[in-house]
């Protein structure tokens, strides 16, 4: 097992998160359980980022993922080769969800270097946090005490 | 070589994983190996006994058949086994605590009858309503059609059942493989049970049945085996070609949640409208990735992450037989001299031990009621089932003293360098004049900031302690008590405290004391006198892990080391004078249960998050049972032989 720490080693390179104030965009599940998340811009982004480059960010998290989700004839193809095989294909290659993922993880990379971080935020792939939510935190805010 | 810990060694459900993290199976996989067993055993008579036969009698291309029908059900079959069901990892501290944020609902603080806001959430999917249940364990909602498995104790996407047979959940991930699973091996069953038959009776050609019997009794078994177990896999595979077809999940089927009822159309709003396009998608549709990264590497914070999941998760790490007070319980014995000096005078080990961190026990009388409302949880739940549980002791298992004050003693780290704290007497919300005296007992309780030894995660804000001194001394109040003077007990003394011999004078007040898994609440309520009971960020630093080789009494996995400093932690002292003799104690006569109506007060003031629902009530009460039943019967002895 890990030794036990004292005080927190950070990662060198990514900004601290550990002791900032987070929103947590929550998914809407209003069309059944592929992943999609809610778009409603949060009252606590106010005044910290525009509402446009918000729900960009979030529309365009969306459309990767009903990529990912909606099934058409080569993820049937996938499917069914997947199955002859007895599934060991899998092994070897990568699925059709997986490469969307990364393409989810290069976005959100993207989008904060050039438009979150530079406004004190930063989005963490929700890939990271279970596809439950979309978690921001607001980097020069710190943890309100809870009351 | 450095030993780099993975996230699957630190995963918080009970799966074991296999390979470095690669294959993650349910705790318990007898019956699966079992199944290997049967199914590798059978199909090996099979072609050591009837193959070569009627390869010659008939067709090579039999044993060919059964060769590649066999490797794909065992493929397929390791394939559900090992493979992650899709499993929802559990919830941030923070996210977590976001999520108790959506529970305050504006009560009206002086409210006696102070509920906890209903833990479940209605949304609607394609117009259909459907109610999400929160996960007390994972600390989420849980997404639709998931569900908490009480056996790998995790939330699993789109849960259809625990299979045992296969060792695992079935879920999201591995449905299509069990799918798939449970159809091949319809087909190979049969596929053996007619090779078999026509061996025999091609043996028999002519002859009695028997003789054929006697000529290949191998045979024989092979034919039983998959006569009995051809009906119930041929079922099985029915059941689940129809629920692909309607693309539902056992759970589902079976809690009938789309019948119709009550004059309420239902139907299944996850159905893509025909059969053919149910199952293509179930079975062929796009692969959901693992969530649980099981193989990535830990980093600082994750760790720091995860730390608040398994603390609150105590008791799920102990198995029922083993002494599971002595894990989570650390006993610490203070010993004050009478003149009612606030100061801590001497320590010493307690002699009773109490389950209170893990029992759970029957409500009796007026707190069947109360049961009702608040269902019973485990310490895991939350800070405010530790309370719950707290007063419930003396009652259950008939501890010498009652409970009589209450102190919130609020240690503020941050805005108190100096280690000021401001101690709130709460006995003015109690009804009941019997316990309007003043308090006298004084268990100042403070992280052990600046300790070098000590593992304080760094996200410490606040910290605060909740002790319930059980007994009645002379006054000191708390206001006159400098600040400067409390003996702070720092947590990790506990496990040193307890180690110590008992060679100490009996002559004090000994108060063993419990620290309570934590919980993620900050919220408290407003009380009538206007006190603002808050329980701000908390830890106890109950540095069991390291100390453990000090304590005999503490077994080492607990994880309370690395408490996440958003947490309450509860401190309950439970004392018992040891110089009086039991029977002779004053306190025995004051040793009634606590009435109905101030376990109710008790329960309105701090029981206010633990709202749970009945899923994970289900699992904690059958993981606790036995150890509850345990420390009962442990608690009983010691107070006989005493």
């Amino acid at each position: 097992m890990t030794p036990p720490h004292s005080g927190i080693r950070s990662n060198p390179g990514t900004p601290q998160t550990q002791l900032c104030a987070k929103i947590f965009i929550q998914r809407d599940y209003s069309e059944g359980t592929p992943v999609k998340f809610q778009n409603v811009f949060p009252s606590e982004l106010e005044d910290k980022i525009e509402r446009s480059a918000f729900e960009y960010t979030i529309n365009q998290l969306n459309a990767y993922f009903a990529e990912a989700e909606t099934a058409t004839c080569s993820t049937y193809c996938e499917g069914c080769l997947a199955c002859l095989t007895a599934y060991l294909i899998f092994i070897c290659t990568e699925t059709h969800y997986e490469k969307c993922l990364k393409k989810v993880a290069k976005f959100v990379l993207e989008q904060n270097e050039h438009v979150y971080v530079p406004r004190g935020l930063l989005l963490t792939n929700p890939a990271e946090r279970g596809l439950r939510v979309i978690e921001i935190s607001i980097l020069d805010q710190p943890l309100v005490t809870r009351t | 070589m450095l030993h780099v810990t993975k996230k699957w060694e630190l995963f918080p459900g009970r799966n074991q994983f296999c390979c470095d993290g690669r294959i993650i199976m349910a705790p318990n996989a007898t019956v699966f190996y079992i199944n290997v067993l049967l199914i590798v055993g059978t199909t090996s008579l099979f072609f050591i006994f009837d193959c070569p036969y009627l390869a010659m009698k008939i067709t090579p291309l039999i044993p060919v058949i059964a060769a590649v029908m066999f490797s794909f059900v065992m493929f397929v079959l390791l394939r559900t086994s090992f493979s992650d069901p899709g499993i929802i990892p559990r919830a941030t501290p923070d996210e977590a605590a976001y999520i108790e944020k959506l529970f305050e609902i504006p009560n009206n603080p002086n409210s006696p009858t102070h509920r906890p806001p209903p833990r479940t959430k209605e949304i609607l999917i394609k117009g259909q309503t459907v109610k999400l249940k929160y996960c007390s364990t994972c600390k989420i909602f849980r997404p639709p059609r998931a569900s908490h498995c009480s056996i790998c104790d995790n939330c699993v996407e789109h849960f259809d059942h625990h299979c045992p047979w296969v060792g695992n959940c079935v879920g999201k991930r591995n449905y299509r493989y069990f799918y798939m699973f449970t159809i091949s091996l319809a087909f190979h069953i049969v596929f053996v049970f007619g090779c078999t038959m026509t061996h025999l009776i091609l043996l028999s050609d002519g002859k009695l049945f028997i003789t054929a019997i006697s000529e290949s009794p191998a045979s024989l078994i092979v034919l039983v085996v998959s006569f009995f177990s051809v009906w119930t896999v041929l079922g099985l595979a029915g059941f689940h070609t129809y629920l692909a077809a309607s693309n539902q999940t056992t759970n589902e089927d079976i809690k009938g949640s789309f019948t119709s009822k009550r004059e309420r159309s239902n139907f299944n709003p996850y159905s893509n409208g025909n059969v053919c396009s149910n199952c293509c998608f179930v079975l062929c549709g796009p692969v959901p990735p693992s969530l649980i990264d099981r193989r990535g590497i830990v980093t600082a914070e994750y760790e720091a992450d995860r730390i608040t999941i398994s603390s609150t998760k105590l008791p799920e790490l102990q198995p029922a037989h083993t002494s599971t007070i002595d894990r989570y319980s650390s006993q610490a014995d203070v010993y004050r001299s009478r003149d009612g000096d606030s100061k801590v005078i001497s320590k010493s080990p307690s002699e009773d031990q109490i389950m209170m961190s893990t029992s759970e026990k029957p409500y009796d009388g007026k707190m069947v009621d109360a049961g009702s409302m608040y269902p019973p949880v485990t310490p895991r739940m939350s800070g405010g089932a530790c309370h719950q549980k707290a007063v419930e002791v003396p009652k259950v298992i008939s501890i010498d003293t009652p409970i009589n004050d209450i102190y919130l003693e609020r240690y503020n780290q941050s805005k108190n360098p100096e280690g000021q704290s401001t101690v709130l007497p709460l006995s003015s919300i109690y009804s009941s004049p019997t316990h309007m005296n003043p308090p006298s007992t004084f268990l100042n309780t403070s992280p052990s900031l600046g300790n070098p030894a000590s593992t304080l995660p760094s996200r410490s804000f606040n910290t605060s302690m909740t002790t319930i001194p059980l007994n009645e001394f002379p006054v000191s109040s708390p206001a006159t008590l400098p600040s400067g003077e409390e003996i702070l007990l720092n947590p990790l003394d506990y496990v040193a405290l307890s180690s110590q011999s008992k060679k100490e004078p009996n002559n004090y007040l000994s108060t063993s004391l419990s620290v309570i898994a934590p919980t993620l609440q900050n919220k408290r309520p407003q009380f009538s006198n206007n006190t603002s009971f808050q329980s701000k960020a908390g830890l106890v630093d109950c540095n069991l892990g390291n100390d453990m080789s000090t304590n005999p009494c503490c077994n080492p996995p607990i994880d309370i080391t690395n408490m996440d400093l958003d947490l309450d932690d509860v401190i309950i002292p439970n004392s018992h004078m040891d110089h009086f003799d039991d029977k002779d104690s004053p306190w025995l006569s004051s040793n009634q249960p606590l009435s109905a109506s101030r376990l109710r007060l008790l329960q309105d003031t701090t029981m206010i998050e633990s709202a749970l629902d009945l899923d994970s009530l289900e699992e904690s009460t059958s993981s606790v049972g036995a150890s509850s039943l345990h420390g009962l019967l442990h608690k009983t002895k010691d107070n006989s032989s005493s």
